[in-house]
């Protein structure tokens, strides 16, 4: 029996066939430790072994940007997904990597997922659970590693916002195998303290580790304390189940501080602030009343009666000076007119009197000139009765006395005889 | 120090008893027993602000 002859092409196309036809080895996920890794423009040739057997894979440089997420090294553990070829030229086959993660990777990430599901079930990062950061906290404990830059950072922002709080320092571990216990332990024994707020801090070293912090009797340490709780662990892509637990998560050790502490000299600055309000307020009180006081008071005095007979006594002086002033008005204008008329008076007097006297002279004048006596010259005179002058022959009768006036003299005689008629 | 002293209260009050001073209709008396109560306040304030200054305590792990 003479059995059938293949080609070496015709055979591997057989084989090749076979291999990418099967259903199973078009989309493979294998497990292995890295080795002999090589890069070539862009595509990356390895091996994956295990204790028995080894598998040589590729991954093409189009595949490496959305396939490969981490630094692969000779080494490690990874799981290749893809799909198993054979290459023709070289008689070899290969798994065709699509993706290629750590291995393990992938289980914590879901044990990490069920976990944060459960709490969230059980209600631990709920909203409704946390606790409000107190203002004004007089002591601070802080669960953080043992070196000294771990605890120095938070120290001095907190003494810088408020020198007046006691800070409690549980030393703990942060990374590593016994760091949720031990964070658990610092947790309980602040709580148990009576301090006013727990911050959770890492410690002081570089890319850490945080696992801790999503570990589950970390996150339910957190969650059941009773006082207020920080988480400082400073990641803020990735949260950690521990700050979803927390009361609040700080992003830095800085924003922990500045949360947990007001500024005390503000708040300081705030009272005395107060305290001049207050002052001010009854000062202004004070003042009112005072002023009330002194309106009533001279309200008061306005009618007492020593300040009424003082009125009335002004009163009364005031209307003597009028009355003194009114009448020494009204003499000074009567003095002044009346001296006014008696000048008038005198004057216009004076002048007739003047008048008068002129025409009394000249009367004078003429009578002097019609004087008898004047006329009693050349042998004339002027014959005077008992009666008066004697004009008519009538008014006398024999020894009536007559007396007869001449120029030089007088001289009494008697009649001795009447005769009427022409002499 | 009274553990229940809460200082935002105080400060709550504080700002009432300073409201109703400046309320003209508020009496003599009143006024001035409000302000020594909001004196007392201000310094138990300060009392409770202040403390023992940078005081650190570290706990043993063990």
């Amino acid at each position: 029996m003479t059995s059938k002859v293949f080609s070496v092409e015709k055979i591997t196309a057989y084989i090749k066939n076979i291999l990418t036809n099967d259903y199973l080895l078009k989309n493979v996920v294998v497990e292995g430790e890295v080795t002999g890794v090589s890069k070539s423009r862009g595509h990356i040739y390895f091996d994956i072994k295990d204790e028995k057997a080894t598998l040589g894979c590729v991954m093409w440089a189009s595949k490496t940007a959305t396939g490969l997420k981490f630094d692969m090294q000779n080494g490690m553990k990874v799981r290749v997904t893809g799909s198993i070829d054979v290459y023709a030229p070289w008689g070899n086959y290969k798994l065709y990597a699509n993706t290629i993660t750590e291995a393990g990777e992938g289980d914590q990430k879901a044990k990490l997922e069920k976990l944060r599901a459960m709490l969230m079930a059980e209600g631990l990062f709920d909203a409704k659970y946390k606790k409000a950061i107190p203002e004004y906290p007089k002591s601070i404990g802080i669960v953080t590693a043992a070196d000294k830059d771990a605890i120095e950072d938070l120290k001095n922002n907190i003494w810088k916002r408020n020198p007046y709080i006691k800070i409690i320092h549980y030393p703990s571990q942060v990374q590593g195998k016994y760091a949720a216990e031990s964070i658990c332990k610092g947790i309980k024994a602040l709580d148990n303290y009576g301090v006013d707020i727990i911050i959770i801090g890492r410690g002081g070293g570089s890319a850490e580790d945080l696992s801790a912090f999503d570990n589950e009797a970390v996150v339910r340490a957190v969650f059941n304390a009773n006082t207020p709780l920080i988480t400082a662990t400073g990641h803020t892509k990735n949260q950690t189940l521990a700050d979803l637990a927390a009361d609040y998560a700080a992003d830095t050790p800085t924003e922990a501080a500045v949360k947990a502490t007001k500024n005390i000299f503000e708040v300081i600055d705030a009272n005395r602030l107060m305290r001049e309000r207050l002052y001010s307020s009854i000062s202004h009180k004070l003042d009112s009343y005072k002023k009330d006081l002194l309106t009533l008071r001279a309200r008061i005095d306005a009618k007492s009666p020593s300040n009424m007979l003082k009125h009335n006594r002004e009163l009364l002086e005031n209307y003597k000076k009028d009355m003194n002033s009114i009448i020494n008005n009204k003499v000074l204008v009567y003095s002044q007119k009346y001296e006014k008329l008696s000048d008038g008076l005198s004057t216009s007097m004076d002048k007739r009197f003047d008048n008068y006297k002129n025409k009394f002279q000249i009367l004078v004048a003429r009578l002097d000139g019609l004087s008898p006596t004047k006329k009693l010259v050349g042998g004339f005179g002027y014959i005077e009765s008992e009666h008066g002058p004697l004009v008519s022959v009538d008014s006398v009768s024999v020894d009536d006395g007559l007396t007869i006036k001449i120029k030089d003299g007088t001289v009494d005689a008697v009649v001795t005889d009447v005769t009427k008629g022409d002499i | 120090m009274s553990k229940d002293f809460v200082i935002e209260d105080a400060f709550n009050e504080l700002n009432e008893i300073i409201e109703q001073l400046n309320d003209p209709k508020v009496d003599l008396k009143t006024s001035l027993d409000l302000y020594k109560k909001g004196v007392e306040l201000s310094a138990k304030c300060d009392e409770n602000l202040k403390g023992v200054e940078k005081e650190l305590e570290v706990l043993n792990a063990e």
